[in-house]
């Protein structure tokens, strides 16, 4: 009932704010409507951090009532680690998109508020959603406010980045649509005329006696891809990138900082819960190809923001750069790798929102973007400065501070794939220390030679209060995560241990035969780290490091052997 | 031909299970009496006897909701779960454009009993078609349903863009009515009998024979006209700008539902899987095309009627895929996903299409084309007007939580699995391009600056139309369980 409530509970204040003049309020009361929906909010999900138990496994607040029963569609929500974590994620972004709208927004302030309420409910639904179809919908659900929000609020271009906002991401919905189907069908099939969307009994489908999935290799392989597509769209990956500087760059403040904050997460999130544990052998088989996307996200991301003369294009570059991290992270398909995707996903949307945020502040006060514009603002506005300093650093991933915490975890994870490919990876942070670094410099630095710059005003106590929860929260992360890593302990190594299962029944003994000898030297090394660092137990370790073992195909040395593997998954169901 | 008594053919059963039908008529006649009789300011009664005819009507068929099938007439009609449910659609289709033509007759100063009689005659010929189990029958609905929508699409006598759609209408209408009797003379031809059921038996037995290929294809262009499949749609575009708005909301449901349920029944029931490939290869081309060339020829419009009407023969290349859907190659029976998504599919674009012609109404002056521009800052100026008009555009397009979502779901599940995973994939990807041009005019409504415009004033039919339709768009996408089973129980009599 609580996911219930906090799906729903948005939808109270934006019938509240759409019958306002009914009850004769003024226009102006619509923004605390919206914070006091927001915070309430916010606080009834308080509980699911305090109330999870993180050492059970399956799924909590669980909640199941038939739906459209011709074709076995369910209300089925529920949150494990991960999508609990992201819920109050959600909350908390809502919140202070609204808060930090106050002075930004005054035209239509009552539809901006509907619409970011709107958004929330769209956001939660989808982060608790346990059927795909009611996943789909809530997916859907969240692009129609957003449209508006880019296209109604936006900057000069609004309505050409609106609507390829919407373009993109609606053609890929209707690719995953596709592969969604694909798979209810095959389950249907495969069960004898069982129909259901729901991700718990798609799972529970016992392995054959060959040790296959319901899905045929082949049929697993399509729909991955299918499902890749509308996934990938929204983190998002290259190349499907494009419509993601044009929506930032245009959206207001708010429509930056959700967007940025938890609709990125949204594809992330997707592939983590419904690729891996539904594909798991397409997973595997398509592994090495998100791999390098994920790494050419990095590094291009990465470069492109490093040329970037507007400050919000910037950002939205590296957010292309940094879900490259989650996104290789995941596909590292270990234990470091899917822990520290998840990590990752938070911190991006704990910095970036901030970031965001402070450029939002900026061009409330001067409306210009252009970093050409700015230059030694720190002595005038030290407060603004210090917060910017501290988003910046979390961004770089500064020791002791949260995006440090989710680099390194991910590094781990793919330094045990491939170190060639840590390698790479670890150049994208470099990079990303490079174009942010000199991003603070020649916005804070320097002389402040500009007149229009001379009268600036330093944050006022809204101000502050808006970023204040970001920068706690950084701050928390990045000194003392362990909470958070137990609490999404047990989910990662649900996906983990799910995937290993799928890759030995498939593979069986002649991937791991091949690497496991080398992969354990390595690993040695990797895993003490990890222990000391995350793992509360030592057999854990063990475990994930048998884990990872099973993954290692996709050593780019042995490049030949994963082609080998594809090769075998497009063939046909047989082996 | 002596001792032929008529009555024998008849007996009182089949005068209860064709009351919704005789009903209507009974209130045609009865609106032409009351015409004569009435002084002028009492012709608001007109209005009311019609709508109370249509509610009784649907009633009936609601009341009298079969759980087999039966025959009526010799088997000339037959009423099971699939025709009511077709009949559901049209009356409520016709009950609605009543509700909202009543402004616009009176915008555009039109004499009033002759629209509502013409409406009344037309949707009982949409009735016997879905009822039809006899090529023939088929055949007098159809023209029943065609003939009065050749004088109301012409309605507007002072409008040249409506006597011109008028014409083209009927023109065209009666050539493709000639090729699908030319069609059903070749099938009486081959077979002998014009009974779908009896078809059955004699087409199991026939050879494939160019006549009977030649049959089909004619079947189809008859059918594709009214269903306005490319290629036999030119007359869309025009007839749906020219014609009197009610109409056109009216024609774009009404006579798609009646039209692809008769062919439909057709189909299944007649040719029952036999020369599935041919009709699917056949049928595949009029959905592609009608799916693609709807949707992208509606990109480039600038007048919302015309937007509307290329939008029209997209959906209705989506119904196609319903109808490809119910034909899995190689089985013997097609299958019921593809029927009742299609059921599903006209139900919801019933609310979802009357409701943005209603809005369209609301919005349109005399003498003036509805441009995209007249709906500038609708958002501001009106802004329930304008959030009911998103409503229905994001189910015409398919975007949850609406009607048209779950529709569109169900065709494509359907299309999926009977294997036509590359149709759904098209008519996937169209319906992206469809967002493009629905989310344009909503991009009119919200983020451009509001425009001078008359303000009027709706009429009460029009209001309750409004949130009738919008309430059911919204209303029936997060719960669509009871359409959907009704609709399922009743593709599932059409074998028993």
């Amino acid at each position: 009932m609580l996911l219930t409530f906090l799906i729903f509970f948005p939808l109270v204040g934006v019938a509240a704010i759409a019958l306002m003049p009914t009850f004769g309020l003024d226009k102006s009361y619509a923004k605390w409507l919206a914070t006091l929906t927001a915070g309430i909010e916010l606080l009834c999900s308080v509980p699911l951090w305090i109330g999870f138990d993180a050492g059970a496994t399956g799924f909590q607040w669980e909640t199941k009532v038939a739906w459209i029963e011709s074709f076995g569609i369910e209300y089925h929500i529920g949150v494990d680690g991960l999508s609990m974590v992201l819920v109050i994620l959600t909350a908390l972004l809502s919140l202070i998109s609204i808060y930090c709208s106050f002075s930004g927004i005054t035209e239509r302030e009552r539809e901006f508020y509907a619409f970011l309420l709107l958004l929330e409910t769209g956001m939660i639904g989808a982060f608790v959603s346990l059927d795909l179809f009611l996943f789909y919908v809530f997916w859907e659900v969240m692009l129609v406010p957003m449209y508006f929000l880019i296209g109604v609020w936006g900057g000069e271009q609004k309505l050409y980045a609106a609507i390829k906002f919407f373009l993109y991401t609606l053609f890929g919905s209707v690719l995953m649509l596709i592969g969604i189907l694909l798979i209810y069908f095959h389950y249907k099939e495969a069960s004898g005329g069982l129909s259901t969307f729901d991700l718990v009994k798609l799972m529970q489908f016992p392995l054959s006696a060959q040790g296959d999935f319901f899905l045929g290799k082949s049929t697993q392989w399509w729909a991955f891809l299918l499902l890749f597509v509308g996934f990938a769209i929204k983190v998002p990956m290259v190349p499907f990138h494009t419509w993601l500087p044009d929506a930032h760059v245009q959206a207001p403040t708010a429509g930056s900082v959700i967007l940025a904050g938890v609709l990125l997460k949204m594809g992330a999130y997707a592939f983590l819960r419904f690729s891996l544990p539904l594909l798991p052998e397409a997973s595997i088989a398509w592994a090495p190809f998100l791999m390098t996307l994920s790494l050419v996200a990095i590094i291009y991301g990465a470069l492109v923001a490093m040329m970037q003369s507007d400050m919000k294009k910037l950002i939205a570059y590296s957010s292309v750069s940094h879900m490259g991290f989650v996104t290789a992270g995941i596909f590292a398909l270990n234990y470091e790798g899917i822990a520290g995707g998840t990590i990752q996903m938070v911190n991006h949307g704990l910095s970036t929102g901030a970031l965001f945020l402070i450029v939002g502040l900026i061009y409330e006060r001067r409306h210009t973007k252009a970093i050409a514009d700015f230059g030694g603002l720190s002595a005038k506005m030290p407060v603004y400065a210090m917060l910017f300093l501290i988003a910046t650093l979390s961004s770089i991933g500064m020791p002791g501070l949260n995006g440090f915490i989710g680099e390194f975890t991910i590094l781990l994870g793919i330094f045990q794939v491939s170190k060639v490919w840590a390698a790479i990876a670890a150049l994208g942070i470099i990079m990303g220390a490079a174009y942010m670094l000199w991003l603070y410099q020649r916005v804070m630095f320097g002389p402040c030679d500009k007149p229009e710059n001379q009268a600036l005003k330093d944050l006022d106590l809204r101000e502050i209060l808006t970023l204040a929860p970001l920068i706690v929260l950084m701050f928390w992360i990045g000194l003392y995560p362990k909470p958070l890593f137990e609490k999404l302990d047990t989910s990662t190594r649900a996906t983990v241990e799910w995937v290993r299962k799928a890759n030995e029944a498939s593979y069986g003994a002649y991937t791991n035969y091949k690497h496991r000898t080398s992969l354990q030297q390595s690993h040695g090394v990797a895993g003490k780290e990890e222990g000391s660092l995350l793992a509360p137990e030592s057999a854990a370790v063990s475990r994930s490091d048998r884990v990872s073992g099973q993954v290692v195909w996709s050593l780019p040395r042995e490049g030949g052997d994963w082609d080998r593997h594809s090769a075998s998954v497009g063939g046909g169901e047989s082996r | 031909m002596t001792g032929f008594n008529p009555l024998d053919y008849v007996n009182s059963s089949d005068f209860l299970s064709t009351a919704p039908e005789l009903l209507l008529v009974g209130v045609g006649l009865l609106i032409l009496m009351l015409d004569l009789f009435l002084p002028a300011k009492r012709r608001e009664l007109i209005v009311q006897v019609t709508v109370m005819g249509l509610l009784l009507s649907l009633a009936i068929v609601w009341i009298g909701w079969p759980d087999s099938q039966s025959e009526a007439f010799s088997g000339m009609l037959v009423v099971d779960g699939y025709s009511q449910f077709i009949k559901m659609v049209v009356l409520l289709g016709a009950l609605l454009v009543v509700f909202i033509s009543g402004r616009y007759l009176r915008n555009e100063g039109i004499y009033v009993a002759e629209f509502y009689e013409l409406l009344l005659f037309s949707s009982v010929g949409m009735m016997v078609m879905a009822s039809g189990a006899n090529l023939l029958t088929i055949y007098l609905g159809l023209e029943l349903m065609s003939l009065p929508l050749y004088v109301l699409a012409a309605f507007l006598r002072a409008n040249r863009r409506s006597t011109e759609a008028g014409l083209k209408y009927f023109l065209l209408g009666g050539f493709s009515s000639a090729l699908l009797l030319y069609g059903i003379s070749l099938i009486y031809g081959l077979t002998g009998t014009t009974n779908l059921m009896a078809l059955q038996h004699s087409l199991a037995s026939l050879p494939v024979s160019p006549p009977l290929l030649v049959a089909m294809v004619l079947l189809v262009a008859g059918f594709g006209f009214k269903v306005s499949a490319v290629p036999f749609h030119l007359w869309t575009p025009d007839v749906y700008m020219g014609a009197p708005t009610p109409v056109v909301a009216f024609m774009s449901v009404g006579t798609k539902a009646a039209a692809i349920a008769a062919f439909a029944r057709l189909m299944v029931v007649s040719f029952g899987g036999l020369q599935s490939s041919v009709w699917a290869s056949m049928l595949i081309v009029l959905a592609v095309g009608s799916m693609v060339l709807g949707n992208v020829v509606a990109v480039v419009q600038n007048n919302v009627k015309r937007m509307l009407a290329y939008s029209a023969i997209g959906h209705g290349g989506y119904l196609l895929v319903g109808l490809i859907a119910s034909m899995k190659p190689g089985s013997v029976v097609g299958l019921p996903d593809g029927l009742t998504s299609l059921l599903f599919y006209l139900f919801g674009y019933l609310f979802a299409n009357i409701g943005a012609f209603a809005v369209v109404i609301y919005l349109g002056r005399e003498g003036q084309h509805e441009s995209y521009e007249d709906y500038s800052g609708l958002a501001q100026t009106r802004p329930w007007l304008a959030a009911v008009m998103m409503i229905f555009l994001l189910s015409l397009t398919g975007i949850p939580p609406t009607i048209g979502f779950v529709g569109k779901f169900y065709i494509f599940a359907a299309a999926i699995g009977s294997g036509y995973t590359v149709l759904a994939l098209i008519g996937l990807l169209t319906s992206t391009i469809s967002l493009y041009y629905y989310m344009g005019l909503g991009m009119y409504m919200y983020m451009r600056p509001p425009v001078e415009r008359h303000v009027f004033y709706p009429t009460r039919g029009l209001t309750i139309s409004l949130i009738v339709c919008a309430v059911a768009t919204v209303l029936f996408g997060i719960l669509p369980q009871t359409w959907v089973h009704l609709a399922q129980s009743g593709v599932l009599q059409l074998w028993h």
